[in-house]
């Protein structure tokens, strides 16, 4: 996987719970544990938008790209 | 009485039900049905017993793996499982098993010349299912994008 996900980072420096942010950026915790384990294909940009705004970060803040 | 989807569903069962049935039925009475036929056209059926036997036995064979695929992929369907991997794999079974009951009936006609209608009917029927597999495993694809899509 090239692009990878660092959700996890980001809560841990806002001191979020999964579950809070899966409630706040309106995504399942499933869904949300989907995207924080890099099983995910896709993301939309609604859902970055929300990412963002709820972990006051920027989108380079959660995607990181890693050359395989 | 309103129509809708799992009446539709019911009545598919039923209907597969119904099929084995027959094709039970006429497993067990082959040797009357096709004798019965042979005594009526003696003059250029006779002696040909054996190979209609040999041609409804073999064929039971693919009819029954077909007809246990469509029992399961109705199944699935009626859990919600519909654009799954499994449904495509009973697809292509289904498309194979066509083929393969049009072969027997192809060799058949050598002896029975009507067979070789049924021969182009099975074979395009597995083309039909061969291509409806095709759009399946399509369509699973997409609904796996589509559910990691977040």
């Amino acid at each position: 996987m090239s692009i990878i996900v660092n959700i996890d980072i980001m809560m841990a420096k806002r001191k979020i719970s999964a579950g809070e942010l899966a409630d706040r950026i309106g995504i399942t915790p499933a869904n949300l544990s989907i995207l924080k384990n890099n099983k995910a294909k896709a993301i939309r940009f609604s859902t970055l938008e929300a990412l963002c705004k709820a972990l006051e970060c920027q989108p380079a803040d959660i995607l990181e790209f890693v050359d395989d | 009485m309103e129509w809708n989807k799992d009446k539709s569903l019911r009545l598919s069962r039923i209907c597969v039900y119904i099929f084995t049935v027959i094709m039970v039925v006429v497993a067990v009475l082959a040797p009357k049905i096709f004798g019965t036929l042979i005594e009526f056209r003696v003059h250029y059926l006779g002696g040909t017993l054996p190979y209609f036997l040999a041609s409804t036995y073999t064929a039971c064979i693919p009819a029954t793996v077909a007809l246990w695929g469509l029992n399961r992929l109705l199944g699935n369907i009626e859990k919600g499982d519909v654009f799954i991997a499994e449904n495509v794999q009973i697809m292509r079974t289904l498309s194979w098993r066509c083929i393969v009951a049009g072969l027997i009936c192809l060799v058949s006609s050598s002896y029975y010349m009507p067979f070789l209608i049924l021969a182009a009917a099975a074979g395009f029927v597995g083309l039909i299912l061969r291509v409806v597999k095709n759009v399946f495993a399509q369509a699973v694809e997409i609904k796996e994008d589509n559910d990691f899509t977040i």
